[in-house]
């Protein structure tokens, strides 16, 4: 019975043996048992083994012909180690992936779960589990993983090149791809180029299609995947010829893009028939499609680059100077012409504003307005003023456009052209043209008066003349004619210098000619003629009084004395020929005003009739009576006092008028105090004298707007024998400066449009070493400061005082 | 000789010298000269002409205050039957045109001859059929 029992029991043991054994062995995968050492030494291994590594398991049990370890791929071997491990002491299941290598030398993929088990008599530890096939699983993530990482890099990567080799190594990972080409089809030379090929036996850069494998793939449009004797079929049906080595498998799907064949890629096998399969073939058709798309793409961006390097070209090159600023005004980009009009190099340039980089001071506002119209979608179209690196002012026509990316302004776009040839000529033209509209005008209006001025006395003269030789006239009678025609001589000469003198001052010939002046000398002159004039014509009713400010009998100012005079006649014969009773008073006064320095000033005052108040403004414009139609107030040309307002101001003065009808009229010339020296001792006078100062070979450039102050630096340096420049104003300097060889500039600071102060900083931008003193209205706080600022080497005030100046200039011209 | 003794002449011109002229040069024709010296007297002198009556008048063109063309226009609504010789040192061409188309009967530049006077003060005086 117990027998029975226990021969029962064998029977059922046996019995789950064998079912246990059907269900092992029918298991898509492998049992084992294991001790847990570095060899994973098998103890049992179910008959999977064969199907999953190739070996037979009486192989791998108890270490006998290889190890368990030598299996698993090198590279997972420590990491299965370290995981098997950790969960086996922490006495948990394991479940991981890792890689094997077949008996036939495959990569495989394969999923283990298991546990340690201890044995509590030797506390060694047994692992148990199952090992199954884990390739499909894996390699399905593997070729999302790649397809996802070719895609991305396409993007990423700039050169085509990068990408391809990108697609190889990734490809790689779940194909053999150690041969592996990419051809690219030129269908009008039936040729076929390889821009990216890695092959073990053989080295292309191109060969015709015809008949390769690669050219048939292409022609056909349909991938092949053929092995050894299915080539060699190809081949002797004539379909295919075989070139270079013949590969044992042989896979290429075409490349195509936009319905087009572009060309194909291509992997092969030298050694293994069974290297590629049906599923790789696909895998190779969705990496063609990529690898297409890509190819396509890089084309498309190849051309755009080359089309924007063409653009790059024609902006570089163009003859327009184009700049490209930001919506803030900075300058993005210029060309190679801006860097030669503005001598900005693009490093300079880029990053600056524009309006602080080429706009000159003085049209720091008109500058901002415009950048401001280009970016608020304005086109700006200009003639200007810009400025060069070196401070050079440039005429230049300019076009402002804005840059529209999208619909909005991002920037905009400047073109500049240099005008300054075109200015200059553009100018001269302007004044020839304003010149010639004057003179037809004047040469009317002179005709006009020449005409009725001279007739008038001619008149008398010829008419007494004609009436003397009557018989019947009495001796009484023609010496009375005699009378009128001798006065009447005299109105005609009168007139005659008169207008001569206007015909000066209108052609700019009159010169006035600067000279020591004995001011009181030649006031009692005129004192003594008028007093004449007076009584002969009886006006015992008028007082004529002189004014000497100055006692000094010698008083000397320096002016043009013959020109004084006549003004001061002129004006005192009006005062005589107004006034019946009262008196005239003439003289002078020195004053000393706040930012003008020292003047002296003339006055004629009578009590005679007066000027209405709204002829004052017209009193001085020439031939005013005659423009006026046909009324004439008083006798005389009209021209009295337009020359004497135009003779005073070529002396730097300034003529005015105060009167009241019926109370009288003063007159005051005001002329600047130039005198020798102060205290005008003969001794300071001969130091300037007997210094011989021989400035021949310089040249002294006079910045001056007033005609007059130029005309006394004229007068005072004509001594030194230099040579004088003379600029009317800043620009004019700024101009001679650059183009002419100076060696001093006298800088007068107050000029209009641009001042002394910017001149001298431009001049001294481009020539550090010239120097500019500056002449500076004496008393004005802050004038030495800001003229030192800019840059002048020296100030004097004025009016200039000559020794001062003297000194001054021997300092500066070395 | 012209004889012009019972004819009354009004000399408009501010130059004393120029009217002295023109009574020296009349001299001989015994006409009766009167003078003013500018627009304004002239007016008033003719307005004060009741009984009697001005012959002919020599008006100057450039005066202070009234010019000779504003006098003409004035003479010319008062007194259209006094022939007025326009006697103008302006000599430039046009001015005769504008004279006479102002009203002007005669025009006379300065300088001119006695005869050239005498003559278009007979014509003017002395109108021939």
């Amino acid at each position: 019975m117990k027998e029975n029992h226990l021969m029962k029991i064998q029977e059922e043991l046996k019995e789950s043996r064998r079912m246990l054994q059907t269900l092992i062995s029918n298991l898509n995968g492998m049992v084992y048992r294991c001790r847990s050492d570095r060899d994973w030494s098998i103890e049992y291994i179910s008959d999977g083994c064969f199907e999953i590594t190739g070996y037979h398991p009486e192989e791998l049990i108890d270490n006998s012909k290889l190890s368990y370890n030598d299996v698993i791929h090198e590279d997972d071997r420590e990491r299965v180690w370290a995981e098997v491990q950790e969960k086996v002491n922490e006495d948990k299941p394991f479940t991981l992936s890792y890689r094997i290598i077949t008996a036939d030398k495959k990569v495989k993929w394969v999923k283990e779960t298991g546990v340690g088990i201890r044995n509590s008599e030797n506390n060694s530890i047994l692992l148990e589990g199952f090992i199954s096939d884990a390739t499909s699983e894996k390699r399905n993530r593997l070729v999302r993983d790649v397809v996802f990482e070719i895609s991305k890099s396409s993007y990423e990567t700039e050169s085509l090149d990068e990408l391809l080799s990108i697609t190889h190594l990734q490809l790689g990972k779940i194909i053999d791809a150690t041969n592996f080409f990419v051809a690219l089809y030129n269908k009008e030379t039936d040729s076929i180029t390889l821009p990216y090929h890695v092959d073990f036996k053989d080295k292309f850069a191109s060969f015709p299609a015809g008949k390769t494998m690669t050219g048939h793939v292409i022609k056909t449009k349909e991938p092949i995947l053929a092995n050894e004797k299915q080539i060699s079929k190809l081949a002797e049906e004539g379909v295919v010829d075989i070139v270079g080595t013949p590969a044992k498998i042989w896979l290429g799907v075409p490349l195509i893009a936009e319905h087009k064949v572009i060309g194909a890629i291509v992997v092969q096998n030298y050694t293994d028939p069974t290297c590629f399969t049906e599923s790789d073939l696909s895998l190779m058709m969705f990496v063609a499609d990529q690898v297409a798309g890509l190819i396509m793409r890089k084309n498309t961006e190849d051309k755009l680059r080359k089309e924007q390097a063409y653009l790059d070209q024609l902006y570089q090159s163009s003859s327009e100077t184009i700049l490209m600023i930001d919506n803030n005004g900075v300058v993005k980009s210029i060309n190679k012409e801006f860097t030669r009009l503005f001598g900005y190099e693009e490093s300079e340039a880029i990053g600056k504003n524009i309006d602080e980089m080429i706009v000159p001071r003085y049209l720091s506002d008109e500058g901002v307005r415009n950048t401001n119209r280009a970016l608020t979608n304005e086109r700006v179209e200009m003639e200007s003023v810009r400025q060069h690196k070196n401070g050079m002012l440039i005429d230049v026509s300019i076009l402002v456009t804005p840059i529209f990316i999208e619909g909005g302004i991002v920037g905009a776009y400047g073109i500049y052209r240099d005008i300054t040839d075109r200015k200059r000529i553009e100018k001269s033209l302007i004044i020839a043209k304003e010149k010639a509209e004057e003179s037809d005008r004047l040469k009317s209006a002179f005709l006009s008066n020449m005409s009725h001025e001279i007739r008038t006395p001619m008149n008398a003269i010829l008419g007494f003349s004609g009436l003397r030789s009557d018989p019947e006239s009495s001796e009484e009678e023609k010496n009375e004619y005699i009378e009128i025609i001798k006065e009447r001589g005299n109105d005609l000469m009168r007139i005659i210098s008169d207008i001569i003198d206007v015909a000066k001052i209108e052609s700019g010939q009159l010169k006035i000619s600067i000279k020591d002046c004995k001011v009181n000398r030649l006031l009692e002159d005129i004192h003594t003629t008028f007093t004449q004039i007076k009584q002969k014509q009886g006006k015992n009713n008028v007082d004529l009084i002189i004014h000497l400010e100055v006692p000094d009998h010698e008083f000397t100012i320096l002016t043009d004395p013959q020109r004084l005079r006549q003004v001061i006649t002129n004006l005192v014969e009006n005062a005589l020929k107004f006034t019946e009773s009262g008196a005239i008073e003439f003289g002078y006064a020195i004053k000393e005003d706040v930012g003008i320095g020292k003047s002296i000033e003339f006055f004629i005052e009578d009590s005679g009739i007066g000027i209405p108040q709204e002829m004052h403004a017209v009193i001085f414009e020439r031939f005013r009576q005659v423009d006026d139609s046909h009324t004439r107030t008083y006798g005389g040309t009209g021209l009295g006092l337009t020359i004497c307002k135009n003779l005073t101001h070529l002396m730097g003065g300034e003529l005015n008028l105060q009167s009241e009808v019926g109370k009288g009229t003063r007159f005051t010339i005001t002329l600047p105090m130039w005198t020798i020296s102060s205290q005008r001792e003969e001794p300071a006078e001969d130091k300037t004298k007997t210094k011989e100062r021989d400035w021949k070979e310089k040249v002294i450039l006079i910045a001056e707007d007033e005609e007059s102050n130029y005309t006394f630096l004229e007068h005072v340096l004509k001594r030194t024998g230099v040579k004088l420049l003379w600029a009317q104003n800043g620009m004019e300097a700024v101009n001679i400066a650059q183009t002419e060889k100076i060696d001093l500039i006298l800088m007068d600071i107050r000029m209009p449009g641009m001042d002394g102060y910017e001149a001298t900083e431009i001049i001294k931008k481009g020539n550090k070493s010239l120097p500019i003193i500056a002449q500076t209205a004496y008393a004005l706080k802050g004038e030495k400061e800001l003229s030192i600022g800019s840059g002048c080497d020296a100030y004097i005030s004025k009016p200039i005082d000559i020794i001062e100046l003297m000194g001054l200039l021997s300092t500066h011209l070395k | 000789m012209l004889d012009l003794s019972d004819k009354i002449i009004l000399l408009v011109d501010d130059d004393k010298d120029f009217c002295f002229l023109i009574k020296m040069m009349l001299k001989k024709t015994q006409a009766q000269l009167k003078f003013v010296y500018n627009g304004e007297e002239a007016i008033n002198f003719m307005d004060q002409q009741v009984n009697r009556k001005v012959d002919l008048i020599l008006l100057d063109i450039q005066m202070p205050l009234l010019s000779g063309y504003t006098v003409i226009e004035i003479f010319k609504k008062k007194f259209p039957d006094i022939p007025v010789m326009a006697v103008t040192a302006f000599g430039m061409i046009g001015e005769r045109e504008k004279c006479l188309k102002s009203g002007f009967d005669e025009y006379l530049s300065k300088p001119f001859e006695e005869l050239n006077l005498v003559n278009l003060i007979d014509r003017l005086l002395n109108p021939r059929a």
